[in-house]
């Protein structure tokens, strides 16, 4: 099993946390954003985008590169965010989401901004997407690998299943789904509002490999993501258990929070437990 | 006995063409080889073809996905399972997305005559002309569904063909040229203008005949399978000469080509115009020729449609 080296893991958390500051300012500045389910996603994120994926900042349509798809896309922030770390665009252009020609809807544009691979936002469309790109790559003879992140409410829309089925009968081992399994959907905890557990049978039954981790715990992340497929014919899903909102103690694991339009003083609340959180990462 | 052929040969004819030249065509089905009359590219080309089941809001992203990555995927299905149940899908992933995917609804308008309401499809060309950057067309002939495959497949951007299930005859020769965005102009005619596209034009030709015998009409013809974008300049210019305007479509009155035809005469050159479809209703089920005229769509029944909305025309104008 591959493990990260100490100086990856830091920079790793490091990045993570500019990427949580990042959104914070965003939806400050730009008066309102889906927070809960970005601050859920930004570690898996982190370590997709600086240590998983192939791909070229400079280059984004290079042909060889891997696809990451957002499916669940109103947690965009966080990718927005990633992507600006990553070294796509100038980082200060972050600050035009929320105004009229931003390259930052609250939704991925593909037209917008160039990386983004598939127009996502209406839930249960992007595993299918993905699942096209998978199967050109395999009639091409392509190595690049296709990673869709859904939501854990998104899952419940009819049409993932029926993706998850294609990639199964297609044999598309190189789909890597991350269900971001933050437990939460707006009306609630995901098994009240509508029950799948037990989701990991599930997806056996649907013939993929599953492989369950701590979405916040890069030891548990990265070689969860690197060691895909983890069998060779079949498509693989890690269902990555995480907190909605993680990082703001106010917010973690309330539904309210999916989205939040916050005042100056919660603002003010925010940047200050981001800091602390920055501050607790610099002393380790 | 005129020579005729089913649309949907004449799609999976061109489409066999089209992947020998380029490698990148693939055909993508929903459990229809056989309906869709794709066996043979699935003989010829096992490697290209994609039979994905009963899922047609899944194989939508599917063909999105695999454009997104250079393939020039024609996927055909039913067309209310197509356009309706999918729509979501077409509307996302492939339209506003810009994937170069083209999709064919097949037993489109009343041709799934006895299956009903369900397997009907009278919305379709009202729904896709709806989504910006979405090339809709409507074929008439067999020829023309030959070339518009051709123009579609050339055509980087979604694409909506819609394919009766119906023997027509070939109104056009196989050296015409189809473009995406023009009409064509049969013959002018002062007293009144037919607008039509798909089965119609060939009944429209028919209903002349009869009226030919009897009297001295002068009824133009404008064929127009491009329902989106529409031959703007064709039609404006040919309603500077005719005293009014009738759209025939096998298809709801409601948005189709009739929608599409007076919104834009309607702000440009005001002229009357009356649109033949199948009324706000789900239709009846039953033998197709039955159904066409019940709702005045057969012959016969553009005949009398004819004659009235010229006598009206007369009255009133």
């Amino acid at each position: 099993m591959v493990k990260l080296t100490p100086s990856q893991k830091d920079n790793l958390m490091r990045k993570a946390a500019s990427v949580r500051r990042k959104i914070v300012e965003m939806i400050c500045r730009g008066k309102g954003g889906h927070l809960g389910g970005a601050m859920s996603c930004v570690d898996v994120l982190a370590a997709l985008f600086f240590e998983i994926l192939r791909l070229d900042p400079e280059n984004p349509f290079w042909e060889e590169r891997d696809r990451f798809i957002l499916s669940a896309g109103h947690k965009c922030l966080a990718l927005y965010a990633t992507m600006a770390l990553r070294g796509y665009f100038d980082e200060e252009k972050l600050f035009t989401y929320g105004t009229l020609d931003s390259s930052f809807p609250g939704h991925p544009d593909r037209h917008k901004l160039a990386g983004i691979e598939a127009n996502t936002g209406s839930l249960g469309h992007g595993l299918a997407i993905g699942c096209g790109m998978a199967l050109a790559a395999k009639m091409d003879a392509k190595s690049w690998k296709v990673f869709v992140l859904l939501g854990d409410g998104e899952i419940e829309e009819g049409t993932v299943w029926e993706s998850a089925a294609a990639a199964s009968h297609y044999k598309l081992d190189n789909v890597i789904a991350i269900v971001d399994k933050n437990g939460l959907q707006i009306q609630g905890p995901t098994y009240e509002v509508m029950n799948l557990e037990p989701l990991v049978e599930k997806w056996r039954a649907f013939g993929w490999q599953v492989r369950q981790i701590n979405g916040h715990n890069f030891d548990e992340i990265f070689p969860a993501l690197t060691d895909v497929p983890l069998k060779k014919g079949s498509p693989t899903v890690i269902i990555s258990n995480t907190v909605k909102g993680k990082g703001l103690s106010f917010a973690e694991n309330k539904p309210e929070f999916h989205q939040w339009a916050p005042t100056p003083e919660e603002c003010h609340k925010a940047l200050k437990e981001i800091e602390i959180l920055e501050d607790k990462i610099c002393k380790i | 006995m005129q020579d005729m052929m089913d649309p949907r040969k004449a799609f999976a004819k061109e489409v066999i063409g089209l992947a020998r030249e380029n490698n990148n065509i693939l055909a993508v089905s929903a459990d229809s080889a056989g309906s869709a009359h794709l066996e043979e590219f699935r003989e010829l080309f096992p490697e290209r073809y994609f039979e994905f089941g009963l899922m047609e809001p899944s194989i939508i992203g599917f063909c999105a996905g695999l454009a997104l990555s250079g393939k020039i995927p024609f996927f055909c299905a039913i067309t209310p399972f197509i356009t309706m149940r999918a729509f979501e899908q077409v509307r996302n992933d492939l339209v506003y997305t810009f994937a170069n995917a083209k999709i064919v609804g097949r037993n489109s308008g009343l041709t799934n005559d006895r299956f009903g309401p369900t397997h009907h499809s009278l919305e379709d060309v009202a729904l896709m002309r709806t989504l910006p950057g979405m090339v809709v067309i409507v074929p008439s002939d067999p020829y023309q569904v030959r070339g518009y495959v051709r123009e579609a497949a050339g055509h980087k951007g979604p694409c909506y063909i819609r394919l009766g299930s119906v023997k027509t005859p070939f109104l056009y020769s196989l050296s015409e040229e189809f473009k995406i965005g023009e009409g064509k102009l049969w013959r002018e005619g002062k007293d009144v203008t037919v607008v039509t596209s798909g089965i119609t034009l060939w009944y429209t030709l028919e209903a002349l005949k009869m009226i030919e015998k009897e009297s001295s009409l002068e009824v133009g013809i404008i064929d127009m399978p491009c329902v989106k974008p529409l031959d703007e300049k064709l039609l404006l210019e040919t309603s500077k000469h005719t005293a009014g305007m009738l759209v025939i479509e096998e298809h709801s009155s409601v948005g189709g080509l009739g929608g599409a035809v007076s919104e834009f005469l309607s702000q440009v050159n005001p002229i009357p115009l009356k649109i033949l479809g199948v009324p706000d209703v789900f239709a009846l089920s039953g033998p197709y020729d039955e159904l066409m005229d019940k709702y005045n769509l057969s012959p016969r029944g553009i005949c009398s449609t004819l004659r009235s909305f010229v006598k009206e025309l007369k009255e009133k104008f």
